[in-house]
């Protein structure tokens, strides 16, 4: 049983006016289940990362609409959409993902904070341990390993329980150890918990963790894959750049 | 080079423009001050040129003392002057003080501060003291009189009414009015009333039958000036002299001078202080630009720019700030210099103006004060700026300069603390002794001081901001508890910030203690030290040696709810080349007055004088031995020291007994006279008695000791808001470094407060979490500031404990709405960098690279 977790009716963003207009995304129509892991691949430029910060709300579309469930974001004010980022979606950056003063669990708690809510105790503790992160919790960020910090980021995403995840390039500064093991988190967090996320990728490795890749290109969806390896995704990407 | 400086500073013009503004300000302020003072001096000047135009020579007695009658002369001897070779015409003139003109309430005219003169006033070709005739007719005979046209303007008076005048020792007698007149083209004589008789008739008001203050002098056309004097030289009275009327209006313009000099220095002190405060926030500035341009600075280097280009280049930096700053100072100057003449009017001073008048040595001394302080303040940093590593172009880690051992910073800063204290105290100690010059140390030391507290205050900045900011992380949750770890997260930063801010509220401090304490003394002397209920005493609160008539003393002994009185005089005297106070006292006066301990007798009898302990000490004066006072009418007089007493209330009391004082001030006028009321009378019955017996001599007033300590004390909280209102300026440039230092962080934290709104930081928590921020670094820099005001003021009123400040007295109260009050400006000062952190593009933030 699977229903809409997020999804993009002709979303259009244009940057710039006149002349120097550039067309980041051109009238994209995606969808993405609850309960999916889907990455989105595409080279520079191709737009996969203004999809997705308009997919979470983070910027606004020129044309278009962006639904997190049936919320259409472009009916939000600003006070609304940053309500919506803090309860119903989850961030993992690329890097810089956590506050310097702010310890690994008040990092993990900082959105249930700012709603001014109690966190979920148990969930927290099956999260924080599922992530390998229980004695680092009083440590601050400076005090982490990079892939401890993306895991901490991981742990604030999932923390929550948000309707979806966006992942930017989650594991791009991560050595390979580092980086398969956060991947294989995100993808058990999907299947053991049902958790939904969109992750912005260009390595083909990270993409086969995912459950379905969308291939973009100069704005527009060119392809997509279900159940991907790294082989396919790379034949794939050849075949896009012939 | 140098086009890279002129970019740098374009590129960052908003920050640059809040530095410029702590210069422009303190600059405006020192430039306004010399302005103001300056159009003033230059307006006296005029107005005596003008007052002795047409004057050759004024003979006057040689007065050296600045409260006190003045010195008269022998009529007799004056009018013969008019018959020495080259004297054409003499005119004799005669002046007094306290002569109250009444208003149609029978209430004293002229307020509180100016004093009340009368002059005589009459036709001649000869001007002879400045006043010309208006309107109407020169006063003749003893009904008529001629008021100033300020008085005249301000009491609706006209030409034809009946005015009453009241002097020392005369009741309230009614004038005709048949004059107005003016002072050159000023209608009073900076606020002072002035009322004009003919000789005779002043003579009589100020029972001075036979004697003159001086004459001015015509001379024979042809005649040389100097010979005249040389005529008259032999033939003048006793302590007269004989100058040209140039000179006099030179001297007089002098004695304005000196006097304006004071109020320039009062005003300077402030703008100096201003400035001071202006060092710290300027240097932080650029100090956090510095930082924040690291990886600039290090590409310059590894390009090839020298560590001294690079130094030059901040260097260069400071001086186009300084100069750019200085020159719009010296514009604001001038608006300050309006700005404080409409504050001082409120305050009741009027004073001559002039066109504003701008000398080469204002704009000199903007100029070096303004650039010299920008330029001083970005030394260190700029030597910083030259030390950064070529490699920390390349390698992010190193853009944080390696900290200092923290060590290091607190032997540095203990040592300059220390240093500073040694020079305050010294400073202290010299000047109690010796007056004004030494006052400088003090000056130092506590600058140096402040220096030496900033240096330590980064190694307390965490534990104090945690506890500060704890209120905030418990009213705004997250967004306080982030803008507590921003504050802790570079004490340096928060600790430069609140240095600043600390030397105002240091200085507001000390003012509020030194007021309370010294209201808590006056509490202790006279509400409880002082043996009775009710006192008369004048109106006029400015000088202690006014005085009224007698008269209500005796009748006041003669109601039947006084059990007894005690009169007592004031007048004037150099003592030890000083100007002191000295009383003339009943033989009852030590009831009144008790004494802790004393020393023969409290009741000097002829050529017998009574002391406070203290200056027995102080000069040697034990009891037996011989005191040289020096009178204006008699001269140097000896007396046996036959007393001296220990006691609050005797501080500084040097008595004589009632009849030797009216021989040395050959008047009898009293200025206060002490009541205590018979059984079954409260003071305040005794108080509505009294008042109804001197209704006829409006220049007195009875009171109950409970509103002489209130207008005493309303007194001293108006000095304090003064003076509070002036270090308002220095509060103003810190919590400018307040705006700065946010700005700046909030730039250098782009990307964090992207972050932060991209995982649900709203825009109010945002601007929440940096005015948290900003009235944490506030009330930090309050803290300090009260903590170090509380010991200055403890040391000062320990050094001046055997001058009869016996209270300390903490106003919490005051303090803690400091603290409430700079917690609010911290965040009024941070609503703009607030706002634009509230406004990032979260993207754009969180892309930023």
């Amino acid at each position: 049983m699977t229903s809409t977790a997020a999804r993009a009716v002709e979303a259009t963003k244009i940057y710039g006016s006149s002349d120097t207009a550039v067309t980041a995304i051109d009238r994209v129509t995606v969808e993405f289940e609850q309960g999916q892991y889907t990455a989105i691949m595409g080279p520079s430029g191709s737009g996969k990362s203004t999809l997705m910060h308009c997919m979470a709300g983070l910027d606004h579309l020129t044309s278009g609409q962006t639904f997190i469930g049936d919320q259409d974001l472009g009916a939000l004010t600003d006070k609304e959409l940053t309500e919506l980022r803090r309860d119903r979606v989850g961030f993992i950056f690329q890097a810089f993902n956590l506050i310097p003063t702010l310890t690994a669990i008040e990092n993990i708690t900082l959105p249930i904070d700012l709603a001014g809510r109690d966190p979920d105790g148990e969930w927290l503790d099956s999260v924080v341990e599922n992530l390998s992160l229980s004695d680092r919790l009083s440590h601050r960020p400076a005090e982490l390993s990079g892939g401890q910090q993306q895991r901490v980021a991981a742990a604030r995403a999932l923390a929550s329980r948000p309707d979806m995840i966006f992942a930017d390039e989650p594991s791009g500064n991560l050595d390979s150890t580092a980086s398969s093991e956060l991947l294989a988190l995100l993808q058990s967090a999907v299947r053991d918990f049902g958790q939904t996320i969109v992750m912005v990728t260009h390595d083909p490795i990270a993409a086969s963790y995912s459950d379905r890749v969308i291939f973009l290109e100069d704005g527009q969806i060119v392809d997509e894959m279900v159940e991907p390896t790294t082989d396919r995704v790379l034949d794939k990407i050849k075949s896009l750049e012939s | 080079m140098l086009r890279l400086t002129l970019k740098s500073l374009w590129a960052h013009k908003l920050r640059m423009g809040l530095t410029a503004l702590a210069v422009v300000l303190g600059v405006g302020f020192i430039a306004g001050t010399f302005v103001y003072t300056d159009t003033i001096g230059k307006a006296f000047d005029g107005i005596f040129e003008d007052a002795f135009q047409g004057v050759d020579i004024v003979v006057s007695a040689d007065s050296e003392l600045q409260f006190g009658e003045g010195i008269f002369l022998p009529e007799d001897e004056i009018l013969q002057l008019a018959d020495v070779d080259g004297v054409e015409e003499l005119v004799p003139f005669l002046q007094g003080l306290g002569v109250v003109i009444l208003d149609g309430e029978g209430e004293p005219t002229g307020g509180q501060g100016p004093p009340q003169f009368a002059f005589s006033f009459m036709e001649t070709d000869v001007e002879t003291g400045g006043f010309n005739l208006r309107e109407g007719a020169y006063p003749l005979g003893s009904d008529e009189v001629v008021i100033d046209a300020g008085t005249v303007e301000d009491n609706d008076f006209a030409i034809g009414d009946l005015v009453s005048v009241v002097a020392p020792n005369r009741p309230a007698t009614p004038y005709t009015l048949v004059g107005i007149a003016g002072f050159g083209e000023l209608d009073n004589l900076g606020g002072a009333t002035s009322a004009l008789f003919d000789l005779r008739t002043l003579q009589t008001i100020l029972e001075r039958e036979g004697q003159l203050t001086g004459a001015s002098i015509q001379i024979t056309p042809g005649a040389d000036i100097d010979a005249v004097i040389a005529g008259l030289e032999p033939l003048l009275p006793e302590g007269a002299r004989a100058i040209t009327g140039q000179s006099a209006a030179e001297e007089q313009a002098a004695d304005i001078q000196e006097g304006l000099g004071f109020f320039n220095t009062f005003l300077l002190s402030f703008g100096f202080i201003a400035l001071f405060v202006g060092t710290f926030t300027i240097a932080n500035t650029f100090r956090i630009i510095v930082t924040q341009r690291t990886r600039e600075l290090a590409l310059l280097r590894a390009l090839g720019a020298s560590a001294r280009q690079v130094n030059r280049m901040v260097l260069i930096e400071a001086l186009v700030i300084g100069t750019v700053a200085s020159i719009i100072g010296i514009f604001a100057g001038f608006g300050l210099a309006l700005l404080l003449k409409i504050g001082l009017e409120a305050f009741g001073i009027a004073l001559p103006t002039a066109p504003a008048t701008l000398q080469p040595r204002t704009v000199v001394l903007a100029l070096v004060v303004g650039i010299g302080v920008t330029v001083i303040s970005a030394l260190l940093p700029a030597r910083r700026a030259s030390r950064v590593a070529p490699i920390a172009a390349l390698r992010e880690d190193l853009v944080a300069p390696p900290r200092k051992a923290l060590t290091r910073r607190a032997i540095v800063g203990s040592a300059v603390t220390a240093f500073g204290l040694l020079v305050l105290f010294f400073g202290l100690s010299v000047s109690l002794d010796t007056g004004p010059p030494e006052i400088v140390y003090v000056g130092i030391g506590a600058a140096v001081t402040f220096i030496g507290v900033s240096i330590l205050s980064p190694l307390i900045a965490r534990p104090v901001a945690r506890v500060i900011g704890w209120p905030f992380s418990k009213l705004y949750r997250v967004p306080g508890k982030l803008a507590q770890e921003n504050a802790i997260r570079s004490p340096r930063r928060t600790s430069a910030t609140a240095a600043a801010l600390m030397i105002g509220v240091t200085l507001v401090t000390l003012a509020s203690v030194m007021a309370a304490s010294i209201r808590g003394t006056i509490d202790e002397i006279i509400g409880s030290g002082i043996e009775a209920d009710v006192i008369i005493r004048s109106t006029n609160n400015f000088d202690p040696t006014a005085s009224f008539t007698p008269e209500l003393a005796a009748r006041a002994a003669e109601d039947e709810s006084v059990e007894e009185v005690s009169r007592q005089q004031t007048g004037v005297a150099l003592f030890n080349e000083n100007e002191t106070f000295i009383i003339g006292i009943e033989p009852n006066y030590s009831d009144f007055f008790p004494v802790d301990d004393s020393q023969g007798t409290l009741n000097p009898g002829p050529g017998e004088i009574v002391i406070d302990q203290t200056i027995a000490d102080n000069n040697e004066l034990p009891v037996g031995s011989e005191m040289v006072l020096v009178f204006e009418s008699t001269g140097p007089t000896s007396f046996t020291v036959v007393g001296t007493a220990t006691g609050d209330t005797w501080t500084d009391v040097i008595a004589l007994s009632q009849e030797e004082w009216i021989v040395n001030y050959e008047v009898e006028s009293d200025s206060q006279v002490f009541v205590r009321a018979a059984s079954g009378y409260t003071p305040e019955e005794v108080q509505i008695q009294l008042s109804v017996l001197a209704e006829d001599v409006p220049t007195a007033q009875v009171q109950t000791f409970e509103e002489l300590t209130s207008d005493v004390e309303q007194s001293i909280n108006q000095l304090l808001n003064l003076i509070t209102g002036l270090l308002g300026l220095a509060v103003i440039i810190a919590l400018i470094g307040v705006t700065n230092t946010m700005t700046l962080s909030v730039f250098e934290r782009t990307r964090e407060i992207g972050l932060l709104r991209a995982v649900g930081l709203s825009r109010r928590q945002t601007r929440r979490m940096v005015r948290s921020e900003a009235s944490i670094i506030a009330v930090f820099g309050a803290v300090l500031g009260i903590a170090i005001g509380l010991f200055f003021s403890w040391a000062i009123l320990q050094a001046l404990a055997d001058q009869g400040f016996s209270a300390f007295v903490i106003p919490y109260g005051t303090l803690a709405l400091w603290i409430v009050a700079t917690a609010i400006l911290g965040i009024v000062f941070a609503i703009l960098p607030a706002w634009r952190a509230s406004r990032l593009d979260v993207l754009e933030a969180i892309s930023y690279e």
